[in-house]
C-alpha cells in the first residue's frame, strides 16, 4: 500500500512536472508568438511608408552603364561617345577543328589572318581573343557561324564621329578609356562615369568653315601646317580651334605625330606685328601715345647689332594710326620706347601673355620671353619678336583689348551661366580706338584681304620670321592674322596662321600675313556670319561710320573721310 | 481547451493565409522575371539608340552634308544679305481686304515684333472657328492703317475697338467686360 501511495505520489510529481515544464514551454512559445506578433504589426502598421518609400527607391530600371559620359558640341552634335561592342574570344580546348574553324571564322572577318588564327586556336590555352571590339552585323555573323568554343565578351569603345574636324580639341582615350589627349585627358573627372554629356563650346560647323578655308589655303601657299581659332569676344568661349595638319582620333595610334600636335595650344611662336595690336593699347592707355602724337619714321633704327626696320616703308613722320596702317615696326619700337619696359611688361602680364592659359587641354606651352627685359627687348616686342606665345595666348588678349578691355580666361566648356568675370586690363574708351585702328588696317592698310562686305572686319596682319637654332630664316615665315568682326561691336576673333608659306604668282611673291591669312579670315567671317544670325552692316549708315571713325584731324588722309561722314 | 468549430476555422485561415503567400510570392518572382527582360530590352534598345545616335553624327559631318547639298540641292548656304530683322520689313499697305484680321494688325503694329529670325510663325489671317473673325466679319470695323501705333491711337480716340476690347473679344464672351 505504501509503495502504492508512493508510486502515485511519483507518478503524480512526474505529471507535475511535466506539466510545469509544458507550463513553461507554452509560455515562451507564446511569447515568442507575441513577439512575431507584436513585429509584424510593426512592420505592416507602423512602418507601412518606410516601406512603400524603400520600395519606390529601388532602381527598378537599371540606368545605362556606359563608362564614359559623351562630349557633345554647343549645338548637341554628338563628338565622342562609347558604343558597346563585343570581342571576340575562344576557348581552343573546345574547338574540335582548328583549321576549319580559322577558315570560317577568316570568311567573315577578312581582317583576321587565317593562318595566324589556326595556330592560335590549334594552341594549347584555355582563352585566345580572336578579335577585339567586332560590329553588331559582325557579331551576328559569327553567331551564324554555330562554332562551338567560341563566345563574346562586351566591352566598350570610344568613337569620334566626326573624326578629323575636332580631333586637337576633343582628344582621345587608351584602350582602356581612359582620356590621354584633348578634352578627354584634362575634363576626365566629368567625363569618366558621369552620366550627363559634356558639352563643349565650340561648333562643328564653325569649325568644318574654318578647316576648310584653313586647308585650301595651307595648299594654295604650299605652306607646312596652319592653325586658327575663333573666339566669342564677350565669354572667352571657343567657338572653333583648327591645327593642320590633323589626325584621325578613331586611331591616333596611327597618325603621324606631327599631326597631333595642336599649333593653336601647344605651339609657341614669335608671331610679330599682330603684336602691335597690344603696343599701340597699352600706349593709348598709358598715355605714352595720343591718336595725333607723331613719330619720325624716316630712317631704321640702329640699336647695338640690331637694325629695325619697316617692311612697307613710309619713310615720313607717321601718326600713330598710320603706324597701326602701316604696320610700321620704327614707329611701333619708338612707340613702346614711350611706353617704358616695365609698363609694357606690366601690361602684357595683365594680358595673360606671360603665362600659361587657362583653357581646358593638357597641351599647352609656356610662353617664352626675355628674363632680362632690356630696352632692345622692348623695343622688339612691340612689334612681336623677342617674345613668342600661342595663337591662344593672343586671340584671349585681343579679344580683351576689343571686348571693352576685359580679359576673359578662354575656355572649351559650354557655360550657362550669362558672362561674368573677367579682369579689367584697358579702359573702355582704350578699347573703343583699338577697335577703330583695327578696322582701318582692314579698310586702307595691310589687311584689305580679310574684308567681308558689310561686316565691318577690323584686324592686323601679322607676318614673323622663325627662328632656327638662334637665327631667323629668311624665307621660313609665320603668317598670321587676327580679326574681329563686327568692328562696331565686336563678338568674334578670328585668327588665322600659315607655318612657312610660299610666296606665289597671284600674291606676287608675297607669303606674308596679308596674303596668306587675311583671306582665311575674310571668307571665314562671311560664311560663319549667317550661322549666328548676324546680318551685315550698312557701312555708309552714319552711326557706323561714327563708331568707325579714327578722328585724326592731323591727318589729311582721315580727315576727307570724317568729312564725307558730316 | 479549443472548440472544434474554431479550429477549423483557423486551419482554414492558416491555409488561405499560405495559399495566398505563396500566390503572392509567385507574382512577385514572375514580376522579377519580366522586370529582368523588360530591363534587358531597355538596355538593348538604349544600346541601339546609341549606336543610331552616332551613326547619325557621323552621317552628318558638315564635310559630307556639303557634298550631298553640292550633288542633289539646287540650294546654297544663306548668306549674309538674305537676313532681316524685323526693321527691315516693309511698311504693311493699307489695303482693304475682307478676310483682313483687324486683331494681327493691332497686334503687329503695336510692336508685337514678329522676327524673321526667330521663326515665329505669323498667325494665319482666317483661322477659323476663332472669335476674330467676326470680328473681322464686322462691316463697322474698318481695317486698321498702318503705322498702326499711330492708327492704335486713333482707333482708341475715335471710339473704336481698342487692342484691350479686341483682346477681350478674343477671350470669349465669359470675359470679364
Amino acid at each position: 500500500m505504501s509503495t502504492r501511495i508512493e508510486f502515485e505520489s511519483t507518478k503524480k510529481q512526474a505529471i507535475d512536472t511535466a506539466r510545469t515544464r509544458l507550463l513553461i514551454g507554452g509560455a515562451l512559445m507564446a511569447a515568442a508568438f507575441f513577439v512575431v506578433g507584436v513585429r509584424l504589426f510593426d512592420v505592416v502598421v507602423f512602418n507601412a511608408n518606410d516601406n512603400l518609400r524603400r520600395a519606390a527607391a529601388r532602381e527598378i530600371v537599371r540606368p545605362s552603364t556606359m563608362s564614359r559620359a559623351d562630349i557633345v558640341d554647343r549645338n548637341d552634335t554628338l563628338l565622342a561617345t562609347n558604343l558597346r561592342t563585343a570581342s571576340l574570344y575562344a576557348n581552343p580546348h573546345k574547338i574540335a577543328e582548328p583549321e576549319i574553324a580559322a577558315a570560317r571564322i577568316a570568311e567573315v572577318l577578312p581582317d583576321v589572318s587565317e593562318e595566324v588564327l589556326a595556330a592560335r586556336l590549334a594552341s594549347d590555352k584555355g582563352f585566345v581573343w580572336v578579335r577585339r571590339n567586332l560590329t553588331p552585323r559582325q557579331k551576328f555573323e559569327v553567331n551564324r557561324l554555330g562554332i562551338p568554343g567560341l563566345d563574346f565578351q562586351d566591352e566598350e569603345q570610344r568613337v569620334y564621329p566626326h573624326g578629323h574636324l575636332a580631333a586637337h580639341i576633343v582628344g582621345f582615350t587608351n584602350v582602356d578609356n581612359v582620356g590621354i589627349a584633348g578634352v578627354e585627358q584634362s575634363m576626365e573627372a566629368a567625363i569618366a562615369g558621369a552620366k550627363e554629356p559634356l558639352q563643349l563650346s565650340i561648333d562643328v560647323r564653325v569649325q568644318q568653315i574654318l578647316r576648310q578655308e584653313l586647308a585650301a589655303q595651307i595648299e594654295k601657299f604650299k605652306a607646312i601646317g596652319g592653325g586658327g581659332i575663333i573666339m566669342d569676344v564677350r565669354t572667352g568661349e571657343v567657338v572653333a580651334m583648327v591645327s593642320l595638319p590633323d589626325f584621325d582620333p578613331n586611331a591616333p595610334a596611327q597618325a603621324p605625330d606631327e599631326t597631333r600636335f595642336n599649333r593653336i595650344t601647344l605651339g609657341v611662336y614669335e608671331l610679330g606685328s599682330v603684336f602691335k595690336i597690344f603696343n599701340h593699347a597699352i600706349a593709348l592707355e598709358t598715355g605714352a601715345a595720343t591718336l595725333t602724337k607723331r613719330y619720325d619714321a624716316t630712317k631704321p633704327i640702329r640699336i647695338s647689332r640690331f637694325r629695325i626696320s619697316d617692311f612697307h616703308p613710309e619713310n615720313r613722320w607717321l601718326t600713330v594710326p598710320e603706324i597701326f596702317e602701316h604696320s610700321s615696326n620704327i614707329g611701333s619700337a619708338k612707340m613702346a620706347l614711350d611706353i617704358g619696359s616695365e609698363a609694357q611688361r606690366k601690361y602684357l602680364g595683365h594680358l595673360g601673355l606671360l603665362r600659361r592659359t587657362s583653357i581646358e587641354l593638357p597641351e599647352q606651352a609656356q610662353p617664352m620671353y626675355p628674363a632680362h627685359w632690356r630696352e632692345i627687348n622692348t623695343m622688339t616686342i612691340a612689334y612681336g619678336h623677342g617674345i613668342a606665345v600661342s595663337p591662344l595666348h593672343l586671340a584671349s588678349a585681343v579679344a580683351a583689348a576689343v571686348n571693352g578691355g576685359i580679359l576673359r580666361p578662354a575656355t572649351l566648356i559650354r557655360s550657362k551661366a550669362p558672362e561674368t568675370g573677367g579682369v579689367q586690363v584697358f579702359s573702355a574708351e582704350t578699347s573703343d580706338k583699338m577697335r577703330r585702328l583695327l578696322r582701318l588696317v582692314v579698310e586702307k592698310g595691310t589687311g584689305k584681304n580679310a574684308e567681308a562686305p558689310g561686316y565691318l572686319v577690323g584686324g592686323k596682319t601679322g607676318t614673323a620670321e622663325k627662328q632656327v637654332n638662334g637665327s631667323y630664316k629668311r624665307n621660313a615665315l609665320i603668317s598670321s592674322f587676327v580679326g574681329v568682326f563686327p568692328a562696331n561691336a565686336p563678338r568674334f576673333v578670328i585668327y588665322a596662321m600659315l607655318d612657312e608659306p610660299k610666296g606665289i604668282k597671284e600674291s606676287y611673291g608675297y607669303a606674308t600675313g596679308g596674303w596668306t591669312a587675311a583671306p582665311v579670315v575674310g571668307s571665314v567671317i562671311t560664311r560663319m556670319a549667317p550661322l549666328f544670325a548676324i546680318a551685315p552692316f550698312d557701312e555708309e549708315a552714319p552711326e557706323i561710320l561714327r563708331a568707325l571713325n579714327v578722328n585724326v584731324a592731323a591727318t589729311p588722309a582721315i580727315r576727307t573721310r570724317s568729312d564725307a561722314t558730316n | 481547451m479549443i472548440s472544434r468549430p474554431t479550429s477549423f476555422v483557423l486551419m482554414a485561415l492558416a491555409a488561405t493565409a499560405g495559399g495566398a503567400l505563396f500566390h503572392v510570392s509567385f507574382e512577385v518572382s514572375a514580376l522579377d522575371d519580366r522586370l529582368a527582360t523588360l530591363n534587358h530590352e531597355i538596355r538593348d534598345d538604349r544600346d541601339a539608340i546609341h549606336v543610331l545616335r552616332a551613326e547619325w553624327s557621323f552621317l552628318n559631318q558638315p564635310e559630307r552634308l556639303e557634298e550631298l547639298a553640292r550633288r542633289h540641292l539646287d540650294l546654297l548656304p544663306v548668306s549674309g544679305a538674305q537676313l532681316a530683322g524685323p526693321g527691315a520689313l516693309p511698311i504693311r499697305p493699307d489695303v482693304e481686304t475682307p478676310d483682313d484680321n483687324p486683331a494681327r494688325t493691332v497686334l503687329e503694329g503695336l510692336g508685337t515684333a514678329i522676327s524673321i529670325q526667330a521663326g515665329a510663325p505669323r498667325t494665319k489671317p482666317d483661322a477659323p472657328d476663332r472669335p476674330a473673325i467676326e470680328i473681322a466679319a464686322t462691316p463697322e470695323v474698318a481695317p486698321v492703317a498702318v503705322p498702326a501705333v499711330a492708327s492704335a491711337e486713333r482707333a482708341g480716340a475715335a471710339g473704336e475697338r481698342s487692342l484691350d476690347d479686341v483682346l477681350r473679344e478674343i477671350s470669349g464672351p465669359g470675359a470679364p467686360r
